[in-house]
């Protein structure tokens, strides 16, 4: 019985990974094809193999460039988010006044507001100031992003005795001392989690780069959609860019996995 | 050479309508070893919490070698804390753990250096300098928290419960250390616990405390021999003292539910001398002052009860005998060679020269 039902489990796991695989699969075969290769079987593999497909689309997306803008973004904003809602979960954390429960209040109910009620208002505005660049992305970031970071934040700095901050108010740390020499570090875990869930928002986010950024700072997501007009689809290029655009994703992933991992199981039982 | 004073001492926490700590007066001389002691939520940590500056005073002077130290910020107070959960920082080795204080104070490195290296000689923590808290046992965790402290050199400690995380042979351990720490270093320290045994074992002077008000300030041997009241008599002691509510008639006391003892010529002079007689009162006696042995029987005839033993506990050189002479119950700690058996018939001797006298309403002493 327990055997069958093991049996049983890895099949369904197998099958399901299958099907996960399968659209990297559909990428990675048919950008190594010619626009021929393509329509004459898709699922087969390319014969023949050509890597020109990456050099082309490699040229035409300006690769580096969009590559640069999405890693300024991504790593600007996610550090800025992390210190400044860790910090902001620490003051609210700490000081028990009904004006910092009201603010926390604030910032878990402002997660249910839906971002396509905000996003005219906020652009047009953002263009009022001459803002719609990467930076004033950024800063659009910091208030989307903060509300559930300082959520976990908050949860995890409620867990730390506050006589850690005695222990270190008595020892002569002032507040900013006491916050980076011995709470931030504690709080390691949920930055984890905390950087990893923003990470992959940012640098996933394709609606709200889409208005705000001006062509000459497209991200990767905005760039792909450089080969895909009103009338033509240049399949062969896009699905190289395609599995350019991932190559990121995967060596951050393989340095950070350890660092994932454990972050996103700290998260789930926190 | 610090003298610390409080006078006049209140706390009131905001949106609170009555004050946990109540006109807390006390005199702390140079290098005296003060322990604080009294049930959970007696304002003992409040009044700890305000001497080291992490609560406002709310009314009172706080001074500490004649300067009024109410405003002063904790930093600037000179004052090393042991919490009760320790508050090590987990990210940081024990030698940086021990050095944060003097780090953060910009002391020269080999200042720090020779400073942390020195306490961990004291305390036995020399090899465990690059470990991290995690990785060290509750009793070392402990060390490192009073190293943290001792190499602040600090005018005054203040521990706060810092055995109870310990189990009953460190915590016994752990004491002793803590009052050799003290003659070693002559600091004053002020300690906090709700266990009287600690209190006892390691005061120079108690302070006991219960409901925000200090009841009673002085020697181990004050608080246990000479309570000022009930409270003190019954908080000092274990198992506590047995304290009967009790009427004085004709030289004798009786509770009217079994107990009818007759109180000593002296005692008796003092009671109807502050005209307690044809009164009530309240009765206590201290378990060790319940005696079986033969010698005792007859020598204090005219305090002898019939009691039957309802419980009895060995505890090798004495045992307990927690009994019943008509409804009252008691507790009387005999030597280990007279145990009785549960349901035993047993002839007890109270020795009212040692019994202690409270009033009925106000429960304060009338003699002890």
């Amino acid at each position: 019985m327990k055997k069958t039902s093991k049996l049983v489990i890895a099949l369904v796991s197998f099958l399901l990974g299958l099907l996960w695989i399968f659209p990297f699969y559909l990428i990675l075969t048919n950008s190594f094809k010619t626009p021929k290769g393509i329509f004459a079987s898709v699922l087969s593999l390319p014969s023949p193999a050509t890597g020109d497909n990456y050099v082309n689309s490699f040229k035409a997306l300006d690769f580096l460039r969009s590559l640069g803008n999405s890693l300024i973004i991504t790593v600007v904003g996610v550090v800025l988010i992390i210190v400044f809602s860790a910090m902001a979960a620490y003051a609210l954390q700490r000081n028990h006044s009904k004006i910092s429960g009201g603010i926390l209040m604030l910032f878990v109910s402002a997660m249910l507001i839906p971002f396509q009620t905000v996003m005219i208002p906020l652009t047009a505005n953002f263009g009022r100031v001459h803002m719609l660049n990467m930076w004033g992305l950024i800063f659009m970031y910091i208030g989307f992003q903060s509300s559930l970071s300082i959520f976990l934040y908050q949860g995890t700095i409620a867990s730390i005795p506050v006589s850690m901050d005695e222990s270190a108010e008595l020892e002569g740390a002032n507040r900013l001392q006491t916050f980076f020499k011995i709470i931030f570090p504690m709080l390691t875990p949920i930055t984890t989690t905390v950087g990893i869930l923003n990470i992959i928002a940012l640098w996933n986010d394709y609606l709200l780069p889409s208005l705000v950024l001006p062509q000459n700072q497209y991200t990767i997501p905005l760039q792909m959609f450089f080969f895909f007009g009103q009338y033509t689809k240049q399949w062969h290029l896009a699905l190289a860019g395609l599995a350019l655009s991932i190559l990121p994703v995967i060596i951050f992933y393989a340095f950070a996995q350890r660092y994932i991992i454990k972050g996103v199981t700290d998260g789930a039982v926190k | 050479m610090t003298e610390i004073s409080l006078e006049h001492i209140y706390k009131r926490y905001p949106g609170n309508d009555s004050d946990s700590v109540i006109d807390f007066n006390l005199e702390i001389a140079d290098g005296e070893f003060v322990v604080f002691v009294g049930p959970s939520g007696c304002g003992k940590s409040t009044t700890l919490r305000m001497i080291a500056g992490l609560e406002d005073i709310t009314k009172g002077d706080l001074k500490m070698g004649g300067k009024l130290m109410n405003k002063v910020h904790p930093k600037d107070r000179n004052i090393a804390m042991v919490f009760q959960n320790y508050a090590l920082y987990p990210q940081m080795s024990v030698f940086d753990n021990m050095a944060f204080g003097l780090k953060i104070r910009k002391m020269p490195k080999a200042d720090i250096q020779k400073r942390v290296n020195d306490a961990a000689e004291i305390l036995g923590l020399t090899e465990y300098l690059q470990r991290k808290p995690g990785a060290l046992s509750g009793g070392q965790r402990q060390r490192v928290a009073l190293g943290r402290a001792i190499v602040r050199d600090a005018q005054l400690f203040l521990l706060d419960e810092p055995l109870s995380n310990l189990d009953a042979k460190l915590r016994v351990q752990m004491r002793t250390e803590i009052a050799q720490l003290h003659q070693r270093l002559a600091t004053n320290m002020i300690y906090v616990t709700h266990d009287q045994i600690e209190a006892m074992t390691m005061a120079d002077r108690i302070v006991i405390m219960n409901k925000g008000r200090i009841q009673q300030v002085g020697t181990p041997d004050d608080l246990y021999n000479k309570p000022v009241n009930k409270f003190v008599a019954g908080f000092m002691g274990s198992p506590a003292m047995n304290f009967f509510d009790a009427h004085l008639h004709d030289g004798t006391v009786s509770n009217g539910k079994g107990l009818s003892v007759k109180v000593p010529e002296g005692r008796l002079k003092t009671l109807l001398d502050k005209g307690y007689n044809d009164k009530d009162l309240i009765v206590g006696i201290r378990p060790e002052d319940i005696h079986t042995e033969e010698v005792a029987l007859e020598a204090m005839a005219d305090a002898v009860v019939q009691a039957d033993v309802e419980v009895s506990e060995f505890l090798g050189t004495d045992s307990m005998l927690y009994s019943k002479t008509g409804e009252t119950e008691f507790v009387a700690q005999v030597n280990a060679r007279d145990y009785h058996k549960p349901g035993e018939h047993v002839e007890m001797a109270f020795e009212m020269s040692k019994a202690h006298f409270f009033d009925k309403d106000s429960e304060a002493v009338i003699s002890n």
